[in-house]
């Protein structure tokens, strides 16, 4: 009884504290999204104000190429996060139901190339990607936003896949599925939770990525990053408020893209205990 | 890198990438079309509503189509460098600030010469030499002045009046006014005399050119680091520091910094471009709209030969890629876009006019009340500091060298006799 | 082993993946370690150095410094995450009202753009007068005066980079935890174990792989660690806040001397070999077993 009323208070302080810490900062962006520009930095901080509107009216007026970055990035982060999802799924699989050494030197090549910081790889990609007419595409960015998840959602989804026992692969196959078959109905299925995990880590990075959308994009790929940083280098004084609006619209997709696949993970959990 | 060796490694990729990637549906440079690298405000002055769009009225007469790519400050050299380093580029007009200007421009731009002598610019001789002097690479001109940004003394009156300080009329009076300036309110809001954009070389050699008309880098790159001038002047700027005048946050202070500074009424003046009136004076953002003044910033009394202080002018130019395809467009854009007329209504569409006469139009001086006393700073400003491949990094050690001043860490003939070692081996020999 | 039967089926499982791996980001590196032995820029001719590019970052004091910097700050970071990150799992890991959006905010600081974090980190450690400054002030008698002090500034970067990232290590272990079969937990309570038991037999047991993959990629990002120093310090006061992610962007950004670039992205790629390494073995060990 001690144990679980311990606990009880314990995740609720846990849980508080953790929410005040992640939200404060997030809290303080976007209220002053809804704030003047002689309120925003003010000393001390306004907490009570009367909110207003106008930064949201501005940042469409003024910078109306911020709805095709969105709408980019959108294309973008789809695309990149399907690419990654179906390529890792495959991989993490074979990772984990395949032993030899060609396939454990091939994962840990995944993470070496990994290693290498993305900034000295455009160097020589720049003039390649120029060459061969792929510059401000949507499908260069797809592709490189991929390629730089696929070693990450590789291994969590072999590390998931591991835990799946194979004895109901076993039992799928003796019913006479083909491997893709079972990839789709059991494999996926029971390992959810890796690749809601993996999805999560690939859409954040291809929705704020900065320096490959600089390097490889103009003008029809564009995406909000770039228009977001543009805001912020306002020659002549920035709006801090139109900055702020941006940033919480910005935001609020991929919040709810958490809230919306989160519930997987709940799901995921009935589903782990059927196989243990 | 250069094109032949991005060429060689574009080919080496493309031939193992091409059968592995999709087909793409890749912009092909359209023959009417024009492409412009810029920043936002460029656009902005050059397709406004109060002055009119120039830009737009020269596509239509031309049939062309303006297509306008904007970026960072940085970003726009980061990608236009590499554009003009490619084997061909959509880029066909760029704009480039004097501080990246580098001796590597013959490679990558085209001389403009020739064009200029088939199809001339309407009173060319009266866009300021030190800024063509800037532009010009083994005898040849490789941009045109199109924007400008001066600084200039920017004063808080209402703080002034409450302090009973007069406005400085010498550089002396200003670095008296400043400490006069510094004080705590009641409060307990600091108030700073004097703020200052950055730490970098182009903007402490101001206090060496207000001084005596010094010099950090001179156009011919002679190194002046250690001379008395400039020592003199991260000295005082050190002192300024040191006794609060600048604040604390000087060390990690970004240009906005000194916006909300002012706007907030904790700085008294401050060194910054003519341009900040509007924002120190804008009614939605500050709490001291229109007790601002901008002046040019004087000069010491013992400076001989000026009126006012030969500070900083920075600038941006039109330049036009080697290997762009349509260069005699590119030409005549840019003849059209630096016109005494389209300067004009640049210049109230917000630009900062390169050409002095600009300062003498009516619609101009309706717009800007500072107009005199910037024509004033412009007549006598000039570049920082000439830009090499590695002007990067000399502002890099040079602030290095400054902040361990700042910090108690050497003396300012330490810093600056640092400096100037580590900074010589990268001038470019000549 | 039953699939081994079909040889081909692995190597066409992970062909994709590798194929974008080696197309993309090996190729180019390959040309990548040959830059670093050639002297480039915009506009010039590139020609062939030597090691003369890693003679100059290894003896730049500034990149020994960066290198301090980092593999501090990345200690710091990643044991932090993972020390706050496991509770936070936990905690999540019950049914209740309101959990989706507990996990969403939780999950906002890795999602904000940068940008304008920092400026609200910034603003709210102001020296003097910034809200959770002044509140150290009151607390803890002290306040954190980064502007002007190194190990301030470091601290600062460390407290930004917790923030941003720690989302990253709490994606990972509570999908990690969501997945331990709670019959498991339950035999073990029926045996007489205690909560804390039951964490280290099961629990632990169960997630560990996936705390090495989250521990070993977080140690590899966060030696790259770039945006939240430079938009906070920019390396300064006199560069003494530097990491290796400021340095590379210096030489390939702001001076285009693409073969220190070179040289100094390889030696990122070893020190976070390095860092990584014993994760590395980890995994290796187990793949080892598994086989």
């Amino acid at each position: 009884m001690d144990d679980r009323y311990v606990i009880l208070v314990g995740r609720w302080v846990v849980l508080t504290l953790g929410v005040f810490w992640s939200a404060f900062p997030i809290f303080m962006v976007v209220s002053s999204s809804f704030k003047t520009h002689l309120d925003i930095f003010a000393v001390p901080p306004k907490f009570i104000f009367q909110p207003t509107f106008d930064n949201y009216v501005l940042l469409f007026r003024e910078w109306p190429q911020f709805l095709d970055g969105l709408v980019n990035s959108m294309i973008i982060t789809v695309g990149a996060t399907v690419l990654t999802a179906i390529t890792s799924l495959l991989a993490g699989y074979a990772y984990s139901r395949f032993h030899s050494r060609l396939l454990t030197l091939s994962a840990f090549f995944m993470i070496l190339v990994r290693m290498l910081p993305p900034i000295v790889v455009t160097i020589p990609l720049f003039p390649a990607v120029n060459a061969m007419g792929l510059s401000d595409t949507h499908a260069i960015l797809i592709l490189l936003y991929a390629a730089f998840f696929v070693s990450l959602a590789t291994w969590i989804l072999k590390t998931f896949i591991d835990q799946i026992p194979r004895e109901l692969e076993e039992a799928a196959e003796v019913e006479g599925s083909s491997v893709w078959q079972r990839l789709v109905r059991v494999v996926l299925p029971l390992s959810v939770h890796g690749m809601v995990a993996a999805c999560v880590f690939v859409v954040v990075f291809a929705w704020n990525e900065y320096v490959f959308a600089l390097i490889f994009t103009s003008n029809e790929a564009k995406t909000a990053p770039l228009i977001l940083a543009e805001i912020s280098g306002a020659i002549e004084g920035v709006q801090w408020g139109i900055l702020f609006a941006a940033a919480s619209v910005q935001l609020l997709p991929i919040l709810a893209f958490v809230l919306l696949v989160q519930k997987f993970i709940v799901t995921g959990i009935t589903a782990g205990a059927v196989k243990g | 890198m250069n094109a032949r060796t991005h060429k060689m490694v574009g080919e080496l990729l493309t031939g193992v990438m091409a059968a592995a990637l999709i087909a793409s549906t890749g912009t092909i440079a359209n023959a009417e079309e024009l492409s412009i690298i810029g920043h936002a405000v460029h656009q902005k002055v050059s397709t406004g509503e109060a002055g009119g769009n120039f830009a737009g009225e020269w596509a239509e007469a031309n049939s062309a189509e303006l297509n306008w790519l904007t970026f960072n400050v940085q970003d726009i050299h980061e990608r236009l460098y590499r554009e003009a380093n490619l084997s061909s580029t959509t880029i066909d007009v760029g704009f480039a600030a004097n501080r990246y200007f580098n001796p590597q421009f013959p490679a990558m731009f085209e001389p403009l010469d020739d064009y200029l002598a088939r199809a001339p610019i309407e009173d060319f001789d009266e866009l300021p030499k030190g800024m063509l002097d800037a532009l010009t690479f083994d005898g040849k001109l490789y941009g045109i002045p199109f924007r400008h940004a001066t600084a200039a003394l920017h004063i808080n009156t209402a703080i002034l009046e409450e302090q009973g300080v007069p406005v400085p009329q010498t550089f002396e009076e200003l670095l008296d006014a400043a400490r006069k300036l510094t004080f705590k309110r009641d409060d307990g809001t600091q108030v700073h005399g004097l703020l200052l954009d950055f730490r970098s070389p182009a903007i402490l050699t101001d206090f060496a050119r207000a001084a005596s008309n010094g010099d950090f880098l001179t156009p011919d790159f002679q190194l002046k680091a250690n001379s008395p001038a400039m020592v003199k002047a991260v000295e005082t700027v050190a002192e300024l520091f040191n006794e609060g005048v600048l604040p604390e946050a000087f060390l990690n202070f970004k240009t906005e910094d000194v916006i909300t500074y002012m706007q907030q009424g904790r700085g008294a003046m401050a060194i910054s471009p003519f341009g900040r009136y509007r924002n120190f004076n804008n009614p939605e953002q500050s709490q001291f709209a229109g007790k601002f003044e901008a002046v040019a910033v004087p000069k010491s009394e013992s400076l001989e030969g000026f009126d006012v202080a030969p500070i900083r002018v920075e600038f941006w130019a039109l330049v036009i890629p080697k290997n762009s395809d349509n260069k005699e467009q590119a030409w005549d854009y840019i003849r059209n876009a630096v016109s005494p007329e389209n300067t004009i209504r640049a210049a109230v569409n917000g630009n900062g006019p390169v050409r002095p006469s600009a300062y003498n139009d009516q619609r101009v001086k309706d717009l800007v009340p500072y107009a005199p006393a910037e024509q004033a700073a412009l007549s006598v400003a000039r570049p920082p500091m000439p830009g090499f491949s590695e002007s990067a990094r000399a502002e890099d050690i040079f602030i290095e060298e400054v902040d361990k001043l700042f910090l108690g860490l050497q003396t300012a003939q330490e810093a600056m006799d640092s400096a100037q070692a580590r900074i010589e081996p990268l001038l470019p020999s000549n | 082993m039953m699939f081994e039967d079909r040889k081909w089926l692995p190597i066409i499982l992970i062909s994709p993946v590798n194929a974008l791996l080696a197309l993309l980001i090996a190729l180019p590196s390959v040309y990548i370690i040959w830059l670093s032995l050639n002297q480039s820029t915009f506009g010039s001719e590139t020609t062939f150095v030597g090691l003369a590019n890693y003679a100059q970052i290894f003896s730049d004091p500034i990149f020994w410094r960066s290198t301090i910097n980092t593999f501090i700050v990345v200690n710091v970071v990643v044991y932090t995450e993972l020390a706050l990150a496991l509770p936070l799992a936990l905690a999540l890991n019950t049914d209740f009202v309101g959990k989706g959006l507990v996990f969403s905010i939780l999950i906002a600081p890795y999602a904000v753009t940068e940008v304008s974090a920092v400026v609200m980190w910034r603003y709210l450690f102001e020296t003097d007068i910034g809200m959770f400054n002044m509140l150290l002030q009151s607390f803890a008698g002290f306040q954190l005066n980064w502007v002007r002090n190194p190990a301030h500034g470091l601290t600062l970067i460390s407290i930004l980079s917790i923030w941003i990232h720690l989302p990253f290590t709490l994606i990972i272990l509570y999908s990690a935890i969501s997945t331990v079969p709670v019959d498991m937990k339950n035999a073990a309570r029926v045996e007489g174990a205690t909560e804390w038991q039951v964490f280290r037999t099961v629990t632990m047991r169960f997630i560990m792989p996936a705390v090495l993959v989250a521990l070993m990629f977080r140690y590899i990002f966060a030696t790259r660690l770039f945006a939240e120093a430079w938009l906070l310090t920019e390396g300064g006061p006199a560069r003494l806040t530097e990491v290796l992610g400021i340095y590379l962007y210096r030489a390939a950004f702001r001076y285009h001397d693409f073969g220190a670039a070179a040289a100094t992205g390889l030696a990122m790629q070893m020190l976070s070999l390095l860092v990584a390494s014993f994760y590395l073995y980890q995994l290796y060990k187990r793949m080892q077993a598994d086989g």
